[in-house]
């Protein structure tokens, strides 16, 4: 993340936070008018552009997943918004309305929201990964050691993942007891390397799964979205092959499997922004959400082969689950659509078990 | 502001400097006809040189007939700019202005600066990525789609990557199809670019806009397609079923439903599942 442009709300001034990142960044006060107009002078990227501002809202608010598919009860501390790594399929590029780089500063309320939303939530999992990467901003300031610490000492009140798509885990803390943190990498084939310019190679991501378990962490692989190129089949099976020569399938605490849907807003910004991408080759279908998606077959197909793969390597695999996918898509991979309470703690306590071998008391 | 009754042809009504093309229909004409142009039409200068700002439609009426035409000149000059937009007021504030003559006004007023043309794809409620449209060449047939309201922004947006030949292709495909025909062929044009399935112009040999249709949802669609053909099977296997619309198959079943008023109908319903069942030899749980 290279920053060119600090911007600072007013309200924003006087916070700890401010205090830190600016210290060696020089900083104009202002709001998302100047910033507009700064980005029609041209003088900036949007992702040049870091705004410092007081959220109104909370902080903590339950995934919205997708109407009338299964949930995990996943939920998303969005404290920050916005993402340098400019993969093509992502959905930012249509739902942000403010597509530079944003952070709340006024996280004295966090610690209440995470205590009254573990209290109202059993086996709550919470996630920063919604609105950006969780890794990008280590290099302007340690959120993961931040959030790490608060989670370790809720001590198991709440179950913090960090989710991104970059490969350094350096400033990851070693955890000398329970972080209560799963630490989660995003993998695709190096094929598809052009739709995700920014993200690291998936070798580099396993080499950090690596290192995020030497410190201490449970881990987690999200295969999404999975992308129908047409030599999925052997690029998937090959990525799984790797990922379990290198990781021990026992750290690894879940893997989810999502395949690649978008708003129908973002279809005309993929063609015309990546007139290169291969994401609108496949067939696409708007589903009962409206959003584009392989068709149903399709889907199932993929899933089937991933499903299998896996176990075809492991007598215990990880937990394997489905990310906004339907009742009908479940039945036929899993034969099972659990409630999202269910899985959400079947997710939960693969987590904490493997925590919790990894740190005994 | 003046009154004159002008001779029609007074008028100049040269393309430039007009934002639609009058298309009279047979009722328009015979009220013209009958009655005579009732609604002034709007001008600026004198009866000796009148410009309009609203009214081509009525003038070209009144050329037709050899009618008087009510003119109301307005005393005011107005730059050219000024002209263009004082057009397009006059006929927002009386009927829905087409898409196709909102991309001819945007076209004129974009010579006076991007700043202009975005205030009125503004005013228009259009989006700004519209504005790219208005480097596309568009083919006549187009054009008279546009102004029949058969094209839409969103439709005329999915085929801004076309080329001027592959846009004179598509013009040529619209033929016989109805306005949601034609929507859905933009449709699915845009697709067939995106998933670079082949050139367009190879799909010109089939012989009718409807099955070049038909083969366009084939390649663009075929997991949806061929979900398609199969139900038209059973529905036609099944006459006393009727398929549930489930949009695109997304639970990838097919559901159909049948009700009945007597346990004789019932028993004629499964008479005829049975039919079916032996007729495909017990392979049907993969269609229902």
């Amino acid at each position: 993340m290279k920053i060119s442009k600090l911007v600072v709300s007013p309200e924003a001034l006087l916070y700890p936070l401010t205090e830190e990142i600016s210290k060696n960044l020089p900083f104009t006060v202002g709001d998302e008018t100047l910033i507009r107009s700064l980005l029609r002078e041209g003088k900036f990227k949007p992702e040049e552009i870091l705004h410092l501002n007081v959220s109104k809202a909370p902080f903590l608010k339950a995934c919205p997943c997708t109407p009338g598919h299964v949930s995990c009860h996943y939920h998303n501390l969005n404290i920050a918004s916005g993402c340098t790594l400019g993969c093509r399929y992502c959905i930012l590029q249509e739902y942000l309305q403010t597509p530079w780089l944003t952070l709340s500063v006024n996280w004295e309320g966090i610690d209440k929201e995470l205590k009254e939303g573990s209290a109202r939530v059993p086996f709550l999992r919470v996630g920063t990964g919604e609105l950006t990467d969780s890794f990008i901003w280590e290099p302007l300031f340690p959120l993961a050691s931040k959030l790490i610490e608060k989670a370790k000492v809720a001590r198991g009140a709440f179950l913090l993942e960090l989710k991104t798509k970059t490969a350094d885990f350096s400033t990851l803390p070693k955890a000398a007891s329970n972080p209560w943190t799963v630490v989660a990498v995003s993998l695709n084939p190096s094929r598809v390397k052009e739709e995700e310019p920014g993200s690291a190679t998936p070798k580099a991501k396993i080499a950090a799964l690596k290192v995020a378990i030497a410190k201490g962490y449970t881990v987690a692989v999200h295969l999404d979205p999975l992308l129908l190129i047409p030599s999925w089949e052997e690029d998937y099976a090959r990525l799984i092959e790797t990922l379990f020569l290198e990781v021990p399938a026992s750290a690894i605490s879940w893997i989810s499997l999502g395949s690649l849907r978008f708003p129908p807003a973002l279809r005309p910004l993929i063609r015309q922004r990546h007139r290169d991408s291969k994401l609108l080759e496949a067939e696409l279908i708007q589903g009962r959400d409206n959003k584009y998606r392989y068709p149903f077959r399709e889907r199932v197909r993929l899933y089937k082969t991933i499903r299998e793969k896996v176990l075809s390597l492991l007598k215990d695999p990880p937990l394997l689950y489905l990310c906004m996918e339907s009742e009908e898509v479940w039945q036929e991979v899993f034969q099972e659509a659990p409630e999202k309470e269910e899985l959400n703690e079947r997710l939960f306590r693969s987590a904490s078990d493997s925590l919790e071998r990894l740190h005994p008391l | 502001m003046i009154f004159k009754e002008v001779s029609p042809d007074r008028f100049t009504l040269l393309p430039e400097e007009r934002l639609t093309y009058p298309t009279l229909s047979e009722q328009l004409m015979n009220s013209f006809q009958r009655y005579g142009i009732r609604q002034p039409v709007k001008a600026l200068g004198d009866s000796s040189n009148p410009h309009i700002i609203a009214g081509y439609r009525r003038v070209e009426g009144a050329r037709r007939l050899n009618l008087a035409v009510p003119t109301l000149f307005l005393p005011i000059s107005l730059t050219p700019r000024q002209r263009w937009e004082a057009m397009l007021e006059e006929n927002l504030a009386q009927r829905e202005v087409t898409l196709f003559e909102k991309f001819n006004f945007l076209k004129k007023i974009s010579l006076w600066g991007a700043a202009l043309k975005e205030r009125w794809l503004r005013e228009l409620h259009l989006p700004d990525e519209f504005s790219r449209t208005l480097e596309l060449s568009l083919p006549p047939g187009i054009l008279e789609r546009m102004e029949r309201g058969d094209i839409d922004v969103k439709s005329l947006m999915s085929v801004e990557s076309l080329s001027p030949g592959e846009m004179e292709t598509l013009s040529s495909w619209m033929g016989s199809l109805t306005r949601s025909e034609v929507r859905e062929l933009f449709d699915l044009v845009s697709r067939y670019k995106e998933r670079k399935v082949g050139e367009l112009a190879s799909l010109v040999a089939s012989p009718s806009a409807q099955e070049r249709l038909e083969e366009l949802r084939k390649l663009v669609y075929p997991t949806t397609e061929s979900l398609n053909e199969r139900r038209e099977r059973i529905a036609s296997a099944l006459p006393h079923f009727r398929w549930e619309n489930q949009r695109h198959f997304e639970d990838g079943r097919l559901w159909f439903r049948s009700s009945f008023r007597s346990f004789q109908e019932l028993s004629q319903r499964a008479e005829e599942l049975r039919d079916f069942s032996s007729h495909r030899k017990g392979n049907w749980d993969e269609d229902l």
